[in-house]
C-alpha cells in the first residue's frame, strides 16, 4: 500500500488532537505509528480506519481518497479491518460466531460457507478447539487473536491494529506479535499502533513517530530510531529503550 | 476441559465472602436449577470442579429448603384462617367456580396482549430517549413522565370515558390492554433504557468496523446484550402488569379481580372468594418469573 496524508486536522471541542500532519510513504507492507500516549496515534488510524472523520485534510490509499461521508465509510470499512486494544469481540456470541457474524451479515455468506471459511485459519492459530467458548471463557490473547481473525477472514485489503498487545500481559503478548508477523509473511498489508519498540523495529518497513499532533519523524525503522536529530524523538527513544 | 459426569461449579465471591454456587448446566438439569434456585448471578474467579453426585445433593437441599419453607408459611395462613371468627363456606364459591375460571382466562389474555405490547412500547419509547433529536427525545420524556406521574386508575378511566369514546373505540377490552401496555410500557422504557446506556461504546465501535449498518448494529449487537442486562427488571415489571390488570375491573372488564367481586355479591362469602383470587394470580406471576429465570441463565455470558 501506498499512504498520503495531507494536512490532517482533527479537533474535539478546543482540543487539536491532531495538528496539519502530512505523511507519505513509499510502497510498504506494514507501517508501524509510535509516539508518546495523547500524542494522536490512535486518532490517526482511526481516521485511516474510517471510524472517524477529520476536522480537515485527506487521506489517500493508492489512488484511492476516503471520503468522509457515512455512507462510502461504511463501504470502505466492509474492505479492510480493525483490531482494537480491548478486542472489543462481541461478549453474547461464541469465537467462531463473532467470526461469521461479518461474514454473513455484512459479506452475504449463507451460515454453512461461513462456518467452513473460518474452520482454516482457527486452526492455523491454534484457536479450533476454543472456537464455541465465549470471550469471557478465553485469556485476554486467545481473545486479541480470535479479534485478528474477525478482521482477517474477510479479506481486507489491509488491516489497521490499534496498540492490539497493550492489555496483555508478556507471555500473550509474543502470541499475539508472531500472530501479526505471519500475517505480514502471508502477504496481508497493515498499519500497526505500538509500544513495543522491538516488534515495531523488527516488523515495520517504515515508522512514523507520531507526536503533537503531527509526523515528527517518518522513514525506515533503523533511520527513525538512529534519529538523534530530532530532541523529541530521541527523548522519547531514550526512553522506552532504556 | 472438564471430565465426563462432573459438573463445573463456580463461586461468586461478595465482599462478605458469602458463596453461592453457580451451576453451569445443560437440559434437564437446567430446569430443575432454575426450580430449585441454584443458579445464580455470573460468577468471576474461583472454579471448583464436584462431582454430580454432590451437586444433586446442594440441589436437593435446596428445593428442601423452598419446601419448609411454603410449608410453614402455608400452615401459618391456614392457621391464621381457623382464628377468623364464622364459619368458611366454599360451597358457594363452588358453584360459581365457572366464573373464576373464564376471569382467569380473560386475564390471561389481557396479560399476555398488553405484555407483548408494553415490550414493543417501551424498546421504541426507550430509542425516543436515547434520540439526538431533541424533539423526538422530549416526546418520549413527556410520555414517560405523565404516564408514570399519573395513577392507573386515571388513565383507565380517562382513557376509556374520554379518549376511546373521541375516537369511536367502543370495545372495553382493546381499551384495557392498550392503557395497560401504554401504562407498562413507560416503565419499560426506563429499563430498557438504562441496559442500552449500559452497552460499551467499544461495542459499537467494534460493529462499525466490520461494516455493520446502524440497525444491524442494534440488532445483533447492542440488543441481545441489553436483553440480558435488563431481563430480571423486565420480568419485575412484567409481573406488575399482570398484578395492574386487576385494576382493569373499574372499566367493567369481567377479568378476574371483577368476577371474584361479583361471586362475593352473590355468596356473602368475601374471604373464599379471594383465596382463589390470589391463587390465581399466583398461577400467572410464578411461572413468568421461572422463565425469566430460565432465560436469564440461557443468555448467560460470565464477564
Amino acid at each position: 500500500m501506498r499512504l498520503t496524508i495531507k494536512d490532517l486536522t482533527q479537533t474535539f471541542g478546543t482540543t487539536r488532537v491532531l495538528d496539519n500532519l502530512s505523511l507519505e510513504t513509499g510502497s510498504v507492507h506494514a507501517l508501524v505509528l509510535v509516539g508518546p500516549s495523547g500524542g494522536g496515534k490512535s486518532t490517526l488510524l482511526r481516521i485511516l480506519a474510517g471510524l472517524d472523520t477529520p476536522t480537515s485534510g485527506t487521506v489517500t490509499f493508492d489512488d484511492t481518497v476516503l471520503q468522509p461521508d457515512e455512507a462510502s465509510l461504511r463501504l470502505y470499512r466492509r474492505t479492510v479491518g480493525t483490531v482494537f486494544q480491548s478486542y472489543n469481540l462481541f461478549p453474547h456470541l461464541s469465537a467462531r460466531e463473532n467470526l461469521i457474524l461479518p461474514l454473513v451479515h455484512v459479506h452475504g455468506l449463507n451460515r454453512e460457507e461461513a462456518i467452513s471459511r473460518v474452520e482454516e485459519p482457527l486452526r492455523r492459530f491454534h484457536l479450533y478447539e476454543h472456537a464455541s467458548k465465549r470471550p469471557a471463557e478465553l485469556s485476554g490473547g486467545q481473545n486479541q487473536r480470535i479479534a485478528i481473525l474477525r478482521a482477517m477472514v474477510v479479506k481486507p485489503k489491509r488491516l489497521f491494529l490499534d496498540e492490539p498487545t497493550s492489555a496483555l500481559d508478556p507471555e500473550m503478548t509474543a502470541e499475539v506479535l508472531d500472530m501479526i508477523e505471519s500475517l505480514k509473511e502471508s502477504g496481508t498489508d497493515f498499519v500497526l499502533v505500538t509500544h513495543a519498540m522491538n516488534f515495531a523495529r523488527r516488523v515495520a518497513d517504515e515508522i512514523a513517530f507520531i507526536g503533537d499532533g503531527t509526523a515528527l519523524a517518518h522513514g525506515p525503522a533503523n533511520i527513525v530510531f538512529e534519529d538523534t536529530e530530532n530532541s523529541r524523538v530521541a527523548t522519547f527513544f531514550d526512553q522506552v529503550l532504556r | 476441559m472438564q471430565a465426563r459426569g462432573l459438573f463445573c461449579i463456580r463461586y461468586w465471591v461478595t465482599k462478605v465472602k458469602t458463596r453461592i454456587p453457580i451451576v453451569r448446566k445443560k437440559g434437564l438439569l437446567a430446569a430443575f436449577c432454575f426450580i430449585t434456585g441454584t443458579a445464580k448471578r455470573p460468577a468471576t474467579e474461583l472454579r471448583l470442579y464436584i462431582s454430580s453426585r454432590t451437586l444433586y445433593a446442594i440441589s436437593m437441599s435446596r428445593s428442601f429448603a423452598h419446601l419448609i419453607v411454603a410449608v410453614a408459611v402455608t400452615s401459618l395462613l391456614v392457621l391464621a384462617c381457623f382464628q377468623v371468627p364464622g364459619d368458611w363456606n366454599w360451597s358457594g364459591v363452588w358453584e360459581y367456580r365457572q366464573k373464576f375460571i373464564y376471569g382467569w382466562l380473560v386475564t390471561l389474555g389481557l396479560s399476555l396482549a398488553a405484555l407483548v405490547l408494553s415490550v414493543a412500547i417501551g424498546l421504541v419509547i426507550a430509542l425516543f430517549l436515547g434520540a439526538r433529536n431533541p424533539l423526538i427525545e422530549a416526546t418520549g420524556r413527556i410520555y414517560v413522565e405523565i404516564i408514570r406521574g399519573t395513577p392507573l386508575l386515571v388513565q383507565l378511566l380517562l382513557g376509556f370515558y374520554v379518549i376511546a369514546n373521541a375516537v369511536g373505540l367502543e370495545n372495553r377490552f382493546v381499551v384495557g390492554t392498550l392503557v395497560l401496555a401504554a401504562f407498562s410500557g413507560a416503565y419499560m422504557a426506563e429499563i430498557f433504557r438504562g441496559g442500552l446506556n449500559a452497552i460499551p461504546k467499544t461495542q459499537r465501535d467494534s460493529a462499525r468496523a466490520i461494516g455493520l449498518t446502524q440497525w444491524q448494529s442494534f440488532r445483533l449487537v447492542i440488543l441481545p446484550q441489553a436483553v440480558r442486562l435488563v431481563l430480571p427488571a423486565i420480568a419485575g415489571q412484567l409481573v406488575s402488569l399482570i398484578k395492574d390488570s386487576s385494576l382493569l375491573s373499574v372499566i367493567a372488564i369481567s377479568e378476574l379481580t371483577l368476577n371474584a367481586r361479583e361471586v362475593n355479591s352473590f355468596t356473602y362469602s368475601t374471604l373464599e372468594s379471594y383465596v382463589p383470587l390470589a391463587i390465581g394470580y399466583l398461577m400467572l406471576t410464578l411461572p413468568l418469573s421461572a422463565t425469566a429465570r430460565w432465560l436469564e441463565a440461557s443468555f448467560r455470558y460470565e464477564r
